[in-house]
């Protein structure tokens, strides 16, 4: 009886299990780290991609209100806020014409067909579907505003959080 | 049954397949091919072979296969009477050699096509239209900076250009950097996608190509856009006014040239080598400060809403005081006392215009802000020719009585 | 009267060299019959020997092998375009134009690619929906089902990349809708919910699809290399395993008397190819494939529509939030015809098509399958359904996805103000709760405990009043919060403080309005009063649709077990549900019925 229990044991943990069980453990180890090193392989690391981002200096330098500094090079409004920053792609949601500021009147106005935007985006006259576009903020290491064009939200609701608004609340 | 079957499924076949091939051989430019090589003498043919004919323009990134049936446009020994079969008019071909340029840098269509309609941009989704006629100007300022060295070839252009200058347009428009922001940038006017016309060609009649679309907008501006009334929008819409870009009048000669200079102005960017730049524009001397404040008002675009004198008239819907864009003639009774905010005024501009009726929208035109874009000398001059232009009113004496004198009719 | 020439054939034939090639002769004899099969690595996954029956055109159609011989064409077709194409986006739009006008018969090739690539999506849900009717899914042969869905997938896959490469408007933006899918899927996409913390446009499923950030070199390059080589090779690999199932599953028509495949089968597969051709060649040679301006990502077409059997899924995102609408209901289809074999215990209705006949569901007449009535009516709905969706996103759906009739033509210059409003969280969790619940069986254990305790009337009744009261639930749950519940848009957005005037006033929310024209019609007191009594029928109506359907729910729960019928109830219910979404948005002016912006959830 102990050489069966002792045969046994041989079979399931002796010197051949051990080399074969091993054995496919590395080959699975082998095969799994191939496969996802092969997923990885597939994110590319550079991109040649034209940058859409863009430095729009020191937040400090902003008054609050709508800033038509980056309209003309960047095509973007930056908008300074008590609670902080967003910044809106200044093209109009309805065949792409650039709109005009009109701070007396207190919004956009699309010169091409009449849509008007409210200072938070929103469609108030016109045939615009959409509210205005806005892009992802934030602050730079050196301290300046970085506004990146190619991350564009206009739901109300995410396009007041996350990357799409800068809280800010110095001077 | 199935043997029936199969005879007619593989006659069919055969007798597609052949059709198939022989419209494959039998394209259009087979047959022009066929009728010139026909026409020609048997001298004349040697040398010359069938098939399509490219040029590569790599410089241009253009391919052009024009010469597949304009097959005599290089060789005039070999024109015929009629097209496709003409020779290339004037010496252009000596100045442009078609190995370098290709033929649609000048001409537009589309070169990569065989096909008479789809080479000559007459197809959906073709954005380079064919500038047939005196059209092909266009072109010319693409490459030549200087149009006043070319003037013989391109008279509808410089005209087109000038006219631009002339009726003001650069009131309300800019083109690279030079004018207003009150209505859209015509910089690159010339590439405008058809996508983004889109609402614009629902109001005109066909063909939809950019060249009927700048006639019908400087004809007809109010045709393309004439607003949304409120009659027609859902409750709680506000109205939108129409185009308030005013209706010159323009002759077909005027609109001819404006066209031209507005296709001219494209997003296409040539090598270094091919373009001859621009000449300085020289510094104009003026015989006074009135003088040089005319010309500082023409400069700018000021006429296109002001008038041609000041005289104002521009309709400019629900604007206070008339409907109008007012007019200057009183700028020197406001403002003699006060230059400072005159030239406030022009430089930080006036918006919104005081409404008539204040249950309607903010009239669409106002005075806009000349603050970067004006110079100090310029503001100066042109506050001279202000006040110059009270003299065309009746004289007012200091007790406010009106003078017997006569006043000049300007 | 001469002999005739000695005639080479028969010497050629007795060479070792002929012999080597052809291992039988040609004669036809059954010995040479089995030969040709048994002997031809092409052909000899056929059996020697089929049933009659199962080679009738009417049973299957050819079907399953018109898509494969499509899928030969495309490869043939694809194949002989590779040679002048180039995927790089300063050259793929210029090959594109070079084929149409400068390569012999370079049009045709790209025609018949392109409508052969069509024409295979359409053929393969085809074949899909014979064998189902047909019963050709249930064991033994789930597996093989699963596999075809899996070819499904990975068909319309190699659409979707075929359809970028031409590099025009038309491709680039339908190609922008289905990336943008990607990156709202949940956790692994940057704008999805739940999403991870590593996560970001930089490394999410979007930018692993689209080689980048933007659609661009890097994308095509990378569509080219999944269209040509990776997905095809992959397919076949598949396509090898689902052929060979049908044999070693047997074809699941077995009656009729036996007979030779060479020439009975192969030659009506001949036939079926050849037709396949013809009509190939006609449409090739009448229409050409579209080809719009160059790509360009400054300027978005609008509408911009996905290809034809993604439109479906364009549809949907105007009622859900694009991770449901893109992500997760795709994923739920598929994972439910996966299912399908394993969770349908009936055995009956394998090898013939399902016969239709009209029976009565209370006093509405039904035309439905007699054999499989529920399976057949729900497979059949959800189809409807589907190729409904993809009728609106086609011909119903214009600049700016506003709704216009097919004859009405399209304006960019429309103002459509469209009032919508979302139903306050709470109520909606309560409609969808109850609508859920009305999924619930009365299982045998719990009728006999009724029984016991309340007498043999008691589960009858019990069933009734859970019903009932469902019902109601749902119908005040739906009425209740419209006529009482504040907008939650006023002031910025709104110009009315309650949903009920907001939506009474707007055109396109025909129901209210028409509730609202009633109450100013007959004063406050009596119109609320006719809108309650109208509450309580529709309540009471949808509580005796669901006793209707009881008994069949019970039924099924016996038959299926809890892990089946639950399975089987979530689907029928979420697409049902999905009928309901769209019925509530075009009707009532319902937007969201639960909305969490947070997390990215509205339904």
């Amino acid at each position: 009886m102990q050489a069966d229990l002792w045969r046994r044991l041989d079979e399931r943990f002796g010197r051949r299990q051990f080399l074969l069980k091993s054995g496919w453990a590395c080959f699975w180890i082998f095969l799994g780290g191939w496969l996802l090193s092969n997923l990885r392989y597939l994110f590319p690391n550079v991109l040649y991609e034209p940058t859409l981002s863009f430095k729009a200096g020191k937040p400090a330098d902003y008054p609050l209100g709508i800033s038509e500094k980056w309209k003309k090079t960047q095509r973007a409004w930056i908008i300074r806020t008590d609670q902080g920053f967003y910044c809106f792609w200044a093209r109009c949601t309805h065949l792409g014409c650039t709109p005009n500021w009109f701070d007396a009147e207190n919004r956009f106005k699309c010169p091409c067909h009449g849509s008007n935007f409210n200072r938070s985006g929103d469609v108030i006259a016109g045939p615009a579907p959409k509210p205005l576009w806005r892009c992802a903020i934030k602050l730079a290491d050196d301290g300046q505003l970085l506004v990146d064009k190619a991350r564009l939200e206009n739901r109300p609701g995410p396009r007041e959080q996350g990357d799409f608004f800068l809280p800010y609340t110095r001077a | 049954m199935k043997r029936l079957l199969f005879l007619i499924l593989t006659a069919t076949l055969t007798a597609l397949f052949a059709i198939a091939v022989w419209q494959d051989t039998n394209r259009e430019w087979t047959t022009y091919q066929r009728t010139f090589l026909g026409r020609l003498a048997k001298d004349e043919r040697r040398g010359l072979t069938g098939g399509i004919k490219q040029i590569i323009a790599s410089d241009l990134g253009r391919v052009d296969r024009c010469t597949t049936c304009h097959l005599a446009i290089e060789k005039p020994q070999l024109a015929l009477g009629a097209e496709p079969f003409k020779e290339h008019p004037g010496k252009y071909l000596t100045w442009h050699p078609v190995e370098k340029f290709g033929c649609t840098v000048c001409h537009g269509g589309q070169g990569l096509a065989t096909e008479v309609a789809a080479a000559h941009g007459d197809v959906e989704h073709w954005e380079e239209p064919l500038l047939r006629g005196s059209l092909v100007q266009a072109s010319c300022r693409q490459c030549h900076g200087n149009l006043q060295a070319i003037e013989t070839h391109v008279p509808q252009l410089i005209k087109g250009q000038q006219l631009f200058k002339a009726k003001g347009c650069y009131g309300c428009h800019a083109i690279k950097e030079f004018g207003q922001t009150v209505s859209q940038d015509l910089t690159e006017v010339g590439s405008k996608s058809y996508l983004l016309l889109k609402a614009d060609f629902e109001m005109m009649e066909r063909p939809h190509d950019r060249i009927h679309w700048l006639q019908r907008k400087l004809r007809h501006p109010r045709m393309l856009n004439p607003g949304v009334r409120p009659e027609q929008l859902p409750p709680g819409e506000e109205e939108v006014f129409p185009s308030v870009m005013p209706h010159f009048g323009f002759s077909n000669e005027e609109i001819e040239a404006l066209t031209i200079y507005l296709l001219s102005l494209t997003a296409n960017d040539y090598p270094a080598s091919y373009v001859t730049p621009a000449a300085p524009e020289p510094t104009p001397a003026f015989a006074s400060e009135v003088e040089h404040g005319k010309a500082v008002f023409a400069k700018f675009g000021c006429t296109a809403c002001h008038g041609i004198g000041g005289v104002g008239g521009r309709k400019n819907p629900n604007a206070g005081l008339g409907g109008e864009v007012p007019p200057l003639l009183y700028v020197k009774a406001y403002y003699g006392n006060d230059v400072e905010s005159l030239k406030n005024l022009i430089r930080n501009g006036r918006q919104p215009v005081p409404r008539a009726n204040p249950a309607r929208p903010n009239p669409p035109l106002y005075m806009p802000a000349w603050k970067d874009r004006i110079s100090e000398a310029e503001l100066d001059a042109l506050v001279a020719y202000l006040f110059s232009l009270s003299e065309g009113l009746p004289q007012e004496t200091a007790a406010g009585q009106p003078s017997a004198a006569k006043p000049v009719v300007n | 009267m001469a002999d005739k020439a000695p005639s080479l054939t028969p010497f050629v034939k007795k060479t070792k060299i002929w012999k080597s090639v052809f291992r039988h002769d040609f004669t036809d004899t059954p010995r040479t019959r089995l030969q040709r099969i048994f002997g031809n690595v092409f052909l000899h996954l056929h059996p020697v020997r089929i049933a009659k029956d199962a080679i009738r055109v009417t049973y299957t159609w050819g079907l399953g092998g018109i898509s494969f011989y499509l899928f030969l064409v495309l490869i043939v077709t694809g194949i002989l375009l590779m040679f002048y194409y180039r995927p790089a986006s300063s050259l793929a739009y210029q090959d594109m134009k070079d084929l149409s006008f400068a390569v012999t018969l370079g049009q045709l090739l790209r025609n018949m690619h392109r409508w052969a690539a069509h024409l295979m999506v359409v053929t393969v849900i085809f074949h899909m929906l014979r064998v189902f009717l047909t019963g050709a899914y249930k064991p033994p042969r789930e597996y093989n089902w699963v596999v075809g869905v899996l070819l499904l997938v990975m068909t319309l896959f190699l659409s979707y990349t075929g359809y970028l490469l031409p590099w025009d408007q038309l491709a680039l933006w339908a190609v922008t809708v289905g990336a943008q899918m990607a990156a709202n899927s949940p956790m692994l996409g940057n704008e999805g919910p739940f999403r991870l913390p590593f996560i970001t446009t930089s490394n999410d499923a979007r930018f692993g699809l689209i080689g980048g950030t933007m659609i661009g070199d890097a994308t095509l390059i990378r569509f080219y290399v999944l269209h040509c080589i990776a997905v095809p090779f992959i397919f076949s690999v598949f396509l090898c395993v689902h052929l060979w199932r049908v044999r070693k599953d047997s074809f699941s028509k077995q009656t009729g008397e036996k007979v030779d495949v060479w020439p009975h089968l192969v030659s009506r597969e001949f036939l079926a190819a050849l037709l396949v051709t013809v009509i190939l060649f006609v449409w090739s040679m009448v229409l050409n494939a579209p080809l719009e301006a160059q790509a360009n990502l400054n300027v978005t077409p609008n509408p911009s529509k996905a290809p034809w059997y993604f439109l479906g899924l364009q549809e949907l995102l105007v009622y859900f939030d694009p991770w449901i609408a893109g992500v997760v209901l795709p994923t739920i289809i598929i994972i439910g015809l996966m299912a399908i074999p394993y969770v349908d215990t009936n055995p009956k209705g394998v090898g013939s098509w399902a016969k239709m006949r009209w029976r009565r569901v209370g006093p509405i007449p039904v035309w439905s399958a007699e054999e499989r009535p529920f399976a057949v009516s729900v497979f059949m709905l959800g189809i409807t359904m589907w190729f409904v969706l993809i009728f609106i996103g086609t011909y119903c759906r214009g600049p700016n996805w506003e709704w216009y009739w097919p004859w009405e033509a399209w304006s960019h210059r429309r103002i459509a103000k469209m009032t919508l409003k979302n139903i306050p969280n709470l109520w909606g969790s309560l409609l969808v709760g109850s609508y859920f619940l009305l999924g619930s069986p009365v299982p045998q254990k719990v009728k006999a405990m009724l029984s016991a305790k309340a007498g043999p009337q008691a589960p009858a009744r019990a069933s009734a009043a859970l019903h009932v009261g469902l019902g109601l639930l749902i119908s005040a749950a739906l009425f209740v919060p419209l006529l009482i519940s504040p907008d939650a848009d006023y002031p910025s957005r709104s110009r009315y403080t309650t949903l009920f005037e907001a939506l009474g006033r707007c055109r396109n929310a025909p129901v209210v309005s028409t509730m609202y024209a009633l109450v100013q019609q007959l004063g406050p007191a009596a119109g609320y009063a006719l809108i309650a009594v109208m509450i309580g029928l529709v309540g009471l109506l949808l509580g005796w649709a669901g006793m209707r359907f009881a008994k069949l729910k019970d039924r099924l729960y016996e038959e299926l077990g809890l892990i089946k019928y639950s399975v089987v109830i979530s689907l029928l219910l979420m697409m049902m549900g999905v009928l309901g979404k769209i019925v509530l948005r075009l009707a009532f002016g319902i937007k969201y019925l639960i909305s969490l912006p947070m997390f990215n959830f509205n339904i």
